[in-house]
């Protein structure tokens, strides 16, 4: 991507990937802005509110982040534009094993989830997740043998997925417009959507890296 | 004539008030002909079989009650709350942005960023809003996470416990009253009104005081009687933020009227209903079209 580029945060220059600095590039029209974590109150997501507020078009957008990081919101709007997602339903206390869950509440960490084999695993993990019973949860039934597979998109590029696993992820950039998310998928024969998640840029990889600061210093479309 | 959904959970259930004013609320929807379905978490996808959702339990665009809306919003059922709205009024930030660029009067409000809690900010936020002032967490409700504080060292202890919750708080100016209004709205027309009596020992509609739960009195006032400006500074707010259902907080300063906040979701079991006694059926009819009940064309002639 090219464009006009600044970054905001405390101190200038060093490293580009820093996770007190939010980039923001200007391309046709749209204020596109990388960060490492766009959660709900961060001061990303608090920057994008404000252009939202000055009636700027910004990538992403508060509204897409939200329901990008709202698991069964997340599933729902992707599964109506197409794409394969896992089957997934509520439930506050008991789930068909195994399944991954994830937690539905203020306190519930996006990019938090647990694969529960045996009940008194799920047992524990329900108990966190609900609060003790307060709050419902997210559960996925997953297939015996399916594998949980996470890969890091940025603007919908992998580094080195494979080639459906790549169409997903760019498919999913195309729906949620985050710069830099970590897609959670499952594989049975094919990949279908689990989750849309934060990721850190400690947990990318030199190729991962090496296409985000390409993005960032202008290198690359 | 229609099926009515109503969200609701544990919690809603757990209160015996939030029962009685949902029992009022299916009385009336059968009365007018509908079918009242309770929905719970679990059931999720019974809302793609109502004609409209009508959301009681607590809202965050973090938890359930977010997806409900949003299963109803996909499926194009009308839905009070609306997602957008829970997005804007569930964060003190967002909601105080959408009422200035409104230009609706509210109490002077800076937003304090992590990285700017230092003594020397603290000082300069005391001499620009005075003092006491007022810190809201943006995800307050019900006056939680909402504190008065008197000094530099109050406000830092504060706020460095807020900060840990939110990247961006809030810091207002503090605007005494006796009681606030709480007005009302549908669609951007007003539904009903009354007084929530401040409780002598705190400046909040609800605190812990010794280890005791406080609340505001609630006193039902027919709308009718609600000062001009009021009504107007409520509406104002409301549309604001959207059309939904909204509970408008306002003080009343020698006759200049403060927005407070702009609620969705808002109690109806408190005695709200007590001066408005049609505020269920104009909610009901506003969902699931019960042309004789609609509030925006009842009360807005002219409207195309």
């Amino acid at each position: 991507m090219k464009g006009k580029s600044k970054a905001i945060g405390r101190g200038g220059g060093g490293r580009l990937l820093r996770r007190d600095l939010i980039h923001e590039k200007v391309r046709g029209g749209a204020t596109y802005l990388i960060a490492e974590d766009y959660s709900y109150k961060t001061g990303a997501y608090y920057r994008i509110l404000t252009l939202e507020m000055e009636g700027r078009e910004t990538v992403p957008s508060t509204k897409d982040l939200l329901e990008a990081y709202v698991v069964p919101v997340c599933l729902a709007r992707a599964g109506k534009a197409g794409l394969p997602v896992c089957d997934w339903g509520i439930s506050d206390d008991r789930v068909p094993l195994p399944s991954i869950i994830y937690g539905i509440s203020y306190f519930a960490d996006p990019s938090e989830y647990s694969i529960v084999q045996n009940p008194e695993t799920a047992d524990n993990v329900i108990k966190y997740v609900t609060g003790n019973g307060k709050y419902p949860f997210c559960y996925q039934p997953i297939p015996e043998g399916a594998e949980i597979v996470p890969c890091a998109a940025i603007f919908g590029r992998t580094a080195d997925a494979p080639e459906p696993l790549a169409d997903l992820a760019a498919r999913v950039y195309r729906i949620f417009r985050i710069p830099l998310m970590e897609i959670v998928s499952v594989y049975n024969g094919g990949y279908r959507l689990s989750s849309v998640t934060p990721v850190w840029y400690s947990q990318l990889s030199r190729d991962e890296k090496r296409i985000l600061e390409e993005i960032l210093t202008g290198e690359c479309r | 004539m229609s099926r009515l959904g109503v969200f609701v959970d544990r919690q809603t259930l757990g209160n015996s008030e939030q029962l009685t004013a949902l029992i009022r609320l299916r009385d009336s929807a059968e009365e007018m002909g509908h079918t009242v379905y309770f929905i719970f978490p679990v059931e999720i996808a019974k809302i793609g079989k109502v004609d409209g959702l009508f959301i009681r339990s607590r809202t965050d665009p973090l938890n359930i009650s977010f997806v409900a809306a949003k299963m109803a919003e996909l499926r194009g059922i009308p839905v009070i709350d609306d997602p957008a709205s829970i997005q804007v009024c569930s964060d003190k930030v967002n909601m105080y942005l959408h009422l200035m660029q409104a230009g609706v009067r509210i109490p002077e409000t800076v937003f304090v960023r992590k990285g700017e809690l230092t003594e020397r900010r603290a000082r300069a936020l005391f001499r620009e809003l005075g003092s006491p002032l007022i810190l809201k967490e943006p995800s307050t409700s019900f006056s939680l996470r909402v504190e008065k504080v008197q000094d530099v060292p109050g406000f830092l202890k504060t706020a460095k416990r807020f900060i840990k919750l939110s990247d961006w708080i809030v810091a207002q100016k503090f605007v005494e009253s006796d009681f606030d209004w709480r007005v009302g709205v549908l669609a951007g027309e007003p539904l009903y009104a009354c007084r929530y009596i401040i409780p002598q020992e705190t400046f909040k509609i609800q605190a812990t005081v010794n280890g005791h739960v406080v609340y505001c009195a609630v006193k039902g006032h027919p709308l009718e009687q609600v000062p001009g400006p009021i009504l107007d500074a409520a509406v104002k707010a409301a549309r604001a933020v959207g059309e939904g259902l909204y509970g408008v907080d306002i003080k009343d300063v020698e006759g200049t009227p403060y927005v407070i906040e702009v609620n969705d979701n808002p109690s109806l079991e408190g005695g709200e209903d007590e001066q408005s006694p049609g505020l269920y059926r104009k909610i009901i009819g506003h969902l699931v079209g019960d042309e004789g009940d609609r509030v925006r064309e009842k009360t807005a002639p002219g409207r195309p």
